[in-house]
């Protein structure tokens, strides 16, 4: 590795660790701003008969009396030392909670993931190839009505279709009662990821299609047939090649947009990941779960953006020999 | 039998092209041929399907375009009805094409060696190691140094020049038959071209390759082919040796752009005879520095001392190789860039309209002629310029007034350049700053645009800088030509 990459990736941690301050920052704030009652999270029904000393005493108990500042160094302290607090609702240490369901959505996301990118590379390069012909105009339009449907409702047709009208496919969770094998896992995965994909394929093809045709209209194409390759030789060797960095970072920015469309169709299936815990600790103001969950997935995106970064500027010679700003 | 010694046979080849205007014949009914070694210049300029001649000899007419009629034997095989197959066994090992544009035409995210090597591969001629030392040794035939380095970087590291020549290591690679030069020098700035045209030619004489060299410019074919073939329209209208084409040009259009070809040499006539000097000065430029910051602590000093003067009435020429910061003084002076040092005095009053380099991405693609000639109007008074006013200035730039609701991209290079000039001139500026508006021309539009510039600054008393880096064009009509040497 040269000096010059080494002070990139030198530049990117300041830049991860950086984002990572301010994400917590506003998490917190955001989280401890929101209107609600945590200790109703808490108690539940038994906040209606506490006297107001029992309150006093729980607030204090929970460090909900301390001011925004206090409380956030307190907080922080303890993150410092492995303790991220406990559930106000499940009553358990939030890591706990979220180590039971995080792998459940990281193969979700992480499966989707890679069909979405395989597959809208592979649909973006057979577009292109074909460019302005039927098959490619009907493909197209087939992308935009896909990518209008809004993944929930998107996972309600494939439940209609494939669960309730086919029964061929489990509607809900993460594996059958009493299974929960290999096969079992994956075949409850399958209409979740379906319904992922099939609502964001679109929007990635969109991109990289464009972005292709962009480079299949570049000089270099005339000079390598010019040369004897073929169309199809140009189009892998080369145009596929140099867009390829593009497409890393198509797929890093699209990231957040795949773990929101992951959350929300968990809920939709009642798949125990993230995307429930989100909402459920939104929904009881259960702040050390939902400042967790956001700092989670918001670390996730800001570290695969920053790999993408640096993969970027690896595989790019032009880029390579810029010099990386700061911000 | 001559047959046999034709290298190359064109015969009545027609080539249209269908566009959204209708269909265009590129190519129409035109005939040639090549024999063995030898070498022919084309001329013409652009839109007389020179081009796309070429790209028909590859089978490479591309989308839209059609080989209507005609034939193309190229030793002894039928071109235009071949299959795909036969053309890309031929492109590259047998016919190979330098593409005009050296900076597009390679691929950025490839290793310059790697492209070479990769015809060789292709053609299964060599491949692995040996194909890495023999594209290493045709780096070194056509002059690049530090061949072991210079092997794994990639185009953006290479100069516009170094580049060309990486083009040119390309073509000969597979040691073809025939090479197709379109406008290989182009874009080039002077020195680099020559050191260019020079490495053509020895490769010619080394490999006794025949080759089609394309330009817009007489003035170098004389030095790269021995026979010249006029193209206009579609059409070739003359061939002949270069000799004879110089000394004794039949078509009208041949003599015309032999007298373009001859501007600012002896012999050519010349407007710069009236000098007007002793006149007030309107721009006076002393000591001025200018640099670019280049990361944190580092600087790219581009102009160091600088001083110049302009007089009204004069017209002073501004030339240099490119990078040598032409168009950085033409942007301080006009306030675009803000200087570093130095006194940039401008007179009292004097009001100073700027002429930008690429005309193709100077305008908004929205707006009309009507719009951009009247722009300067409208931001200075508020109101837009009044018909009137705008035809008035179109005429003084012979613009056609039916071009008056065009859209930039309806426009011709030359048109372009014109509206960019009544934009500049629809205020009754002092001075024009014109930065390289010749760049992209062909040569008739080139003699039309200087000789519209003499015909303003004679009329309206204006002092002109006309930057290029065309030096004949500049000489041509000057009082002054200044060379600028760079830091």
């Amino acid at each position: 590795m040269d000096k010059s990459t080494r002070i990139y990736i030198g530049k990117k941690l300041l830049q991860f660790v950086i984002s990572m301050i301010v994400l917590i920052l506003v998490v917190f704030v955001v989280s401890r701003l929101a209107p609600g009652d945590p200790l109703r999270a808490y108690y539940g029904e038994a906040v209606e008969r506490m006297s107001p000393e029992q309150l006093a005493h729980a607030e204090h108990r929970l460090g909900l009396d301390q001011s925004l500042a206090v409380q956030f160094f307190d907080w922080l302290g303890q993150v410092f030392q492995g303790d991220f607090g406990i559930s106000f609702q499940y009553k358990r240490s939030v890591m706990d909670v979220i180590g039971d369901v995080a792998g459940n959505t990281a193969v979700l996301a992480l499966v989707s993931f890679i069909i979405i990118s395989l597959c809208s590379l592979a649909l973006a390069i057979f577009c292109v190839r074909r460019e302005g012909k039927t098959v490619d105009r009907v493909i197209c339009k087939l992308g935009v009505m896909t990518g209008s449907v809004p993944e929930f409702f998107m996972a309600m047709i494939f439940i209609m279709v494939f669960s309730v009208i086919l029964g061929i496919l489990p509607q809900s969770g993460a594996v059958s009662v009493g299974g929960g094998g290999f096969l079992d896992r994956a075949v409850h995965l399958i209409l979740p990821v379906a319904a992922i994909s099939v609502s964001h394929i679109w929007y990635c093809t969109y991109l990289m299609r464009s972005r292709l045709s962009d480079e299949m209209s570049k000089d270099y194409v005339l000079l390598c047939m010019a040369k004897g390759l073929s169309e199809k030789q140009t189009v892998y060797r080369h145009c596929v090649r140099n867009i390829t960095p593009s497409v890393v970072g198509i797929m890093a920015v699209f990231l957040p947009h795949l773990l929101a469309g992951a959350y929300v169709v968990e809920v939709v299936f009642s798949y125990p990941g993230m995307g429930k815990l989100a909402v459920e600790s939104a929904q009881y103001h259960d702040y050390n779960l939902l400042m967790m969950v956001c700092i989670i997935t918001g670390a996730t995106v800001i570290t695969v953006n920053i790999i993408a970064d640096i993969i970027r500027r690896q595989m790019d010679p032009e880029l390579k020999q810029e010099r990386g700003q700061l911000l | 039998m001559e047959t046999m010694e034709d290298l190359l046979r064109i015969k009545n080849l027609k080539v249209s092209f269908d566009t959204s205007d209708g269909i265009v014949k590129a190519v129409d009914g035109v005939s040639l041929c090549l024999k063995k070694g030898e070498s022919i210049a084309l001329v013409g300029e652009s839109g007389s399907g020179k081009t796309m001649l070429c790209r028909s000899i590859l089978g490479m007419v591309g989308n839209g375009g059609l080989i209507e009629d005609g034939s193309i034997i190229f030793d002894g095989h039928e071109l235009v009805s071949a299959g795909e197959e036969l053309m890309k066994s031929l492109r590259g090992r047998k016919i190979s094409m330098i593409f005009q544009d050296p900076a597009g035409a390679l691929d950025p995210g490839v290793p310059v060696g790697d492209q070479i090597g990769e015809v060789l591969e292709i053609h299964g001629m060599a491949t692995g190691k040996e194909a890495k030392s023999r594209a290493m040794e045709l780096m070194r035939s056509v002059s690049i140094p530090d061949v072991e380095i210079r092997y794994s970087q990639y185009p953006c590291e290479f100069s516009g020049g170094m580049k060309q020549r990486v083009a040119i290591a390309i073509a000969l690679a597979a040691g073809p038959d025939l090479i197709l030069a379109d406008e290989p020098t182009t874009g080039l700035d002077g020195q680099t071209q020559r050191d260019i045209l020079d490495l053509i030619n020895k490769v010619r004489q080394d490999t006794g390759t025949a080759m089609i060299f394309i330009t817009h410019d007489l003035s170098i074919v004389k030095e790269v082919a021995e026979d010249v073939a006029i193209m206009k329209d579609g059409r070739i209208i003359e061939r002949g040796s270069a000799d004879r084409i110089f000394s004794a040009p039949e078509h009208e259009y041949t003599k015309r752009l032999i007298r373009y070809a001859n501007y600012g040499k002896a012999g050519s006539h010349s407007h710069t005879g009236e000098r007007r000097t002793g006149r007030n000065t309107v721009v006076d430029i002393k000591g001025l520095c200018k640099s670019f910051p280049l990361g944190r602590k580092r600087k790219h000093t581009v102009l160091e001392r600088f001083d110049l003067t302009v007089s009204e009435g004069e017209i002073v020429g501004l030339v240099g190789r490119s990078g040598c910061g032409k168009s950085t003084l033409a942007k301080c002076i006009c306030g675009i860039e803000k200087k570093d040092g130095g006194l940039i005095d401008i007179r009292h009053g004097v009001d100073i309209q700027m002429i930008f380099q690429d005309t193709g991405n100077a305008f908004n693609d929205r707006m009309t002629v009507r719009e951009m000639i009247g722009e300067p109007v409208r931001i200075a008074t508020g109101k837009n310029a009044g018909e009137d006013e705008v035809l008035r200035v179109m005429d003084e730039v012979d613009l056609s007034r039916d071009l008056i609701d065009r859209k930039p991209w309806e426009l011709s290079g030359g048109e372009r350049q014109r509206v960019a000039i009544a934009r500049a001139i629809i205020r009754d500026p002092d001075v024009i700053v014109a930065d390289e508006p010749l760049t992209g021309l062909d040569v008739s539009s080139q003699a039309q645009i200087v000789h519209l510039f003499r015909k303003l600054v004679d009329r309206r008393g204006l002092a002109l800088l006309f930057i290029a880096h065309d030096i004949p064009m500049v000489e041509h009509i000057s009082d002054r030509i200044v060379e600028m040497e760079g830091p």
